[in-house]
């Protein structure tokens, strides 16, 4: 049989047209391809919990730019939205993306895991869409997408570094995305050159096979990580040593080549600004998250690494006032977790740290998922915010955009209540017995021993001026008390005129975090060296310890009881740590708390018979946060209620000022006695 | 290999091949051996091991030839002429010590610990720190395959076996740049009649286009993807279940993808040459048995092995009156651990090894009891492709399971992985 001859020529020929044409067919469908979109990930494979990331293979993660790869890979896109969910998207760097955590214990993992419900009935569930990178044209790339996914809220944690506007273009994925990036650029009017020359050539032969090989093939090798992804729950490389963030600095004064003193031009608010534009109806909240604060080598010029503290206050200063102009719902945490819980740069966080953070933007998100974005006909955004306490919902904004009306908030309410819920009798000697402590008046009285302690005290001293607080991350000053250090602008709206003694009085300790305060702590924490902070503390010394060595308060807040071991043991705990503080010579200031955690309220009773028993103040915050909407406390599931809604932490906050304001009215006479003693110092 | 490598060579190749044939080509084929042995030479650590290494690669070469080919009766066994008895027995001893000296290498270079004490004595004499000496430091090109084929040569000239063979085209077989890296292992005779008998045309030279796509799909595209989710020491502790699964089959076809698609690039780039190099796999996953897959699976180094060391073996032990099975034995065992050794000095490799020579054993006694039993027996018309099938996959299987041993360096772990694979889980 003849097998007829063929050329070898004409097959060639006929291959290479077929490529050219397949070539063109593809670059003349362009974006309408859409190749990312076609993923195994949540069809075959689960979702990633978060944007795909990666630069070695041991990650089984990868760094590509094609977004809708990047989203459709995500779980975000497992279908669409369920009918009960609440959705927030997180976006940020790579903090929030959670380098060196495991995925339930980033931002938004830690969010889910609180449990948090809207009140019309819906789960909050936060979506990690981080991404490393410092730049906000990069989340707004990212925002843009995000909309896609129907979120109720958008929460934007950012940080200075992702400001400058000379380096909007430096983020990879922004390069690698020109069309997206300049009909952004085009549609806001942003200050960004769209023919900059970092922007990778988007030509006719970029848009081939040929030209789109790298970008096509990181697409498949996405798909194939994907199974090892599945089969190992392994997202990111970890390794063993990452290194720690640096303590001492460099005596550089320099920020981007940006002249002080900064400048609103010098950063890019034209584009967090079109984020929230873009944003539409979904509300936004923008978050300063936490940095780290050296201590080390030329920390009087430097925060960190990334900052000059000047760059970095006026940056504060700015934001601040961009936020309270353009009605922004804004939450600066910018030194809300303490250095031990920052890993190996001076904006990652911990586990425990995160947790923190995560409690904090908890405490913004809970309200306005509690509001409801479904029902709501205008935007409800959180009104214009404080340095880091935002004044209450239902407050319109200046830049007004059909905001809610005013209403006497619930914690004016509160205030507003008459006594015995407000004030109580400042005599201890008809105090009724501890099982009646609810009865017990919010605002207490100091013994005549108490007072000759703190007489003692300060002429052997102590320092009247100071107060600490002994509490867990409920009491840090962010809220708890620290706005009285901010400008009065910023303090809940209350009556303050016969407050302004103790505020000028302890002026500095407001704002102060202590040694004392810690996530997670306990009586017995409070006590043990373990918990004591490396950075400030001596070896061997317990977090009381140190904190009334540092700084030498006249007054001790004891905030404790929602973390507890064994009740009994609380009580033990409690009592030893008074007598630590009764040794110090300072006045301790017991409190109730208004959770129930335990279940049986035995520990507000533990703690009334302490203070009952050493004839110690109590201050019974618990009958005021009695009178607030679910005892003052978040509708959550996993925690119990134990958190505290943001308008108990204004309450409690005003509450700790007027016991401090009752208790120095006492001792003023006193303190004024010992310092003319001593020559009037 | 890198891909834009392989091209360049694909370029270089159909250049040359377009040359007329003859003593110009040849020539031309010679010279770019030579600067192909230092162009592909990895780069080293050890300080200008990088010129020495190609350069010890031509000197090997050489004092093979001189030692075997040089003349045009190299080993003639006429002992008439006593200056001729002379030099053969002077030769025959020159052979032996180079024979030793490739095994030596080979031996130096496949066990770990010898890698090292001579990485340490090269950094010594090149004054680095021997402190810093690793395994893999001594990167010598394609130093496994050029020992096997200046091996075969010796030995070929020891039974008077070889043909004459110019320097020029010694050169060329030995390190004939598409096969000098990974194979497959030629026969001089073979090649050296390929060489000055080419038989490149238009015809050829599509197919030899169609090896090299079909090689390059198969190395970049196939085997570089399946790296991906093949199995390896760090994923192995990751994963059990199903899970463990997929990784070993990803293991078994990316191994085979790369060795083929190695191979299937050597062929088609010794095509554009107008060398027709020989196979080295025949779908070795689809054999019905263990004995069927070796003679599928690296064809060259199987028959490599059965040529000079299996036939060999049981031949001296059957002149020595040992009893055929025993010498068979004795002979598969060998043969088996070291070409499990072969791939590396070292205990999963010696398993992997001993595991293919216990499959082949019971595959021998398996056909031994079946011929007798089923002799002359007729089945029916679907019962012998079911059997074929059967045996197929028993027969991948048996190979996937022993790729464990092959890919975990640790047998502890590779012990922990087959007894997940089989349910066992700690």
């Amino acid at each position: 049989m003849n097998v007829p001859a063929f050329s070898p020529r004409k097959v060639i020929l006929k291959a290479l047209v077929l490529f050219a044409g397949m070539n063109l067919l593809f670059a003349a469908a362009g974006e309408s391809m859409a190749i990312g979109r076609l993923s195994t990930y949540n069809r075959l494979v689960p979702g990633r919990p978060r944007l795909p990331y990666g630069e070695r293979p041991a990650s089984y993660n990868l760094s590509l730019s094609d977004l809708d790869a990047m989203f459709a890979a995500h779980e975000i896109s497992a279908g669409g939205k369920p009918a009960g969910e609440f959705r927030v998207a997180v976006i940020g760097d790579s903090s929030v993306w959670g380098f060196l955590l495991d995925p339930q214990d980033t931002l938004a993992g830690q969010i889910n895991g609180l449990g948090l419900g809207s009140q019309d009935g819906r789960q909050v569930r936060a979506y990690n869409l981080g991404y490393p990178t410092l730049s906000l044209a990069k989340d707004l790339l990212i925002l843009e997408r995000a909309l896609e996914f129907e979120p109720d809220l958008i929460v934007w944690m950012t940080t200075l570094e992702a400001f400058p506007k000379s380096a909007q273009l430096d983020a990879p994925l922004v390069r690698q995305n020109p069309a997206a990036m300049r009909e952004l650029i085009e549609r806001f009017g942003l200050d960004l050159d769209p023919r900059d020359s970092s922007f990778a050539s988007d030509g006719f032969w970029e848009r081939t096979i040929a030209g789109r090989r790298r970008a096509l093939a990181d697409v498949f090798r996405l798909q194939l990580y994907g199974l090892m992804w599945a089969a190992t729950g392994i997202d990111q490389y970890l390794p063993a040593d990452p290194g720690q963030r640096a303590e001492d600095l460099e005596p550089d004064r320099g920020f981007h080549g940006v002249s002080e003193p900064l400048q609103e031009d010098d950063l890019a608010f034209d584009i967090l600004a079109a984020g929230i534009e873009l944003a539409g109806d979904v509300p936004v909240l923008i978050v300063n998250q936490p940095i780290f604060i050296s201590g080390g080598a030329n920390s009087d010029v430097r925060y960190n690494y990334y900052y000059p503290i000047w760059a970095y206050d006026q940056y504060r200063v700015l934001l601040a006032e961009q936020a309270e102009a353009r009605g922004w719902a804004y939450l600066d945490l910018w030194d809300a977790v303490s250095g031990g819980e920052f890993t190996n740069t001076a904006l990652h966080l911990s586990p425990a740290g995160t947790g923190e953070v995560a409690a904090l933007v908890a405490g913004a998100v809970g309200p306005l998922a509690q509001a409801g974005a479904a029902g709501l006909t205008a935007p409800a955004r959180i009104a214009p915010a404080s340095d880091g306490m935002p004044a209450e919902q239902g407050q319109t904004s200046a830049a007004g955009n059909g905001a809610l009306p005013a209403q006497p908030s619930i914690f004016q309410q509160a205030l507003a209540a008459p006594s015995p819920v407000k004030s109580g009798d400042l005599d201890n000697s008809s105090r009724l017995p501890p099982e009646q402590w609810r009865e017990w008046p919010v605002v207490p009285a100091l013994s005549p021993e108490l007072v000759a302690r703190f007489r003692d005290g300060i002429t052997n001293g102590l320092d009247p001026r100071a107060f600490s607080v002994i509490g867990d991350c409920q009491s840090v000053p962010l809220v708890f008390m620290g706005v009285f250090d901010q400008r009065p602008e910023f303090w809940p709206e209350a009556d303050y005129s016969d407050l302004q003694a103790a505020l000028s009085q302890f002026q500095g300790s407001f704002g102060r975090r202590g040694a004392g305060v810690a996530n997670g702590m306990g009586v017995a924490a409070a006590l043990s060296s373990w918990w004591a902070d490396p950075a400030q503390c001596s070896p061997g010394e317990s977090p009381v310890e140190c904190e009334l060595r540092l700084h030498r308060p006249a007054i001790v807040f004891i905030n404790l009881g929602t973390n507890f071991g064994d009740v009994k043991l609380h009580g033990e705990n409690l009592r030893r740590l008074v007598e630590a503080i009764l040794a110090h010579g300072a006045v301790p200031l017991l409190s109730t708390k208004a959770d129930n955690a335990e279940g049986d309220w035995s520990i507000n009773l533990a703690t009334a018979r302490a203070a009952y028993d050493l004839d110690l103040p109590l201050w019974n915050f618990w009958r005021l946060a009695s009178q607030l909407p679910g005892g003052g406390l978040l509708v959550t599931g996993d925690h119990g209620g134990n958190y505290l809604t943001r308008e108990a932490w204004n309450v409690r906050s005003v509450s700790g000022l007027e016991v401090l304001a009752a208790l120095w009215a006492q001792l003023e006479p006193y303190a004024a006695e010992v310092a003319s003693a001593d020559g009037g110092e | 290999m890198t891909l834009p490598s392989v091209l360049l060579a694909a370029a270089l190749a159909s250049l040359i091949g377009a040359l007329p044939p003859g003593n110009f080509r040849n020539r031309f084929l010679a010279l770019s051996s030579v600067l192909a042995v230092y162009w592909l030479q990895p780069s080293s650590p050890i300080r200008t091991l990088e010129l020495w290494l190609p350069a010890a690669t031509l000197a090997l070469t050489a004092a093979v030839w001189a030692v075997t080919c040089k003349g045009q009766h190299p080993l003639s066994r006429d002992d008439s002429q006593p200056d001729l008895a002379a030099g053969r027995s002077r030769r025959s001893l020159a052979g032996g010590l180079l024979a030793a000296l490739l095994l030596a290498g080979l031996v130096i270079l496949k066990t770990p610990d010898l890698a090292v004490i001579a990485s340490r004595a090269l950094r010594t004499l090149a004054n680095q720190p021997a402190a810093l000496a690793e395994t893999f430091d001594i990167r010598w090109l394609g130093f496994s395959y050029l020992a096997f084929r200046l091996l075969h040569i010796l030995r070929d000239a020891a039974s008077g076996r070889l043909p004459a063979v110019s320097l020029r085209d010694f050169v060329v077989y030995a390190l004939f740049p598409p096969a000098l890296a990974a194979g497959p292992i030629d026969r001089l005779g073979r090649f050296a009649g390929d060489l000055n008998e080419p038989h490149a045309h238009p015809v050829k030279r599509v197919e030899a286009l169609s090896r090299l796509v079909s090689g390059l799909v198969k190395k970049f595209v196939l085997a570089d993807s399946l790296a991906l989710i093949s199995l390896s020491p760090a994923n192995a502790a990751q994963v059990d279940g199903p899970w463990l699964w997929l990784l070993v089959y990803a293991y078994a076809f990316r191994i085979f993808f790369d060795f083929a698609g190695y191979t299937d690039i050597a062929i088609g780039l010794g095509m554009l040459l107008g060398i027709r190099l020989p196979e080295n796999f025949n779908r070795p996953y689809l054999k019905p048995n263990l004995t069927a897959f070796w003679n599928a699976w690296h064809i060259t180094l199987a028959e490599w092995f059965r040529s000079y060391f299996f036939n060999p073996l049981t031949r001296l032990l059957r002149r020595r009156n040992s009893p055929a099975w025993l010498a068979i034995l004795a002979g598969q065992v060998s043969t088996m651990v070291l070409i499990g050794l072969w791939h590396g000095v070292s205990w999963n490799y010696l398993l992997w090894g001993a595991w293919h020579r216990v499959g082949l054993f019971v595959h021998n006694r398996w056909s031994s009891v079946v011929r007798v039993r089923y002799d002359g027996w007729q089945p029916a018309g679907w019962v012998k492709p079911a059997f074929h099938a059967a045996g197929v996959l028993a027969t991948f299987h048996f190979v996937l399971l022993g790729w464990v041993w092959f890919a975990l360096p640790e047998p502890v772990q590779s012990g922990l992985v087959l007894g997940n694979l089989l349910g066992a889980r700690p």
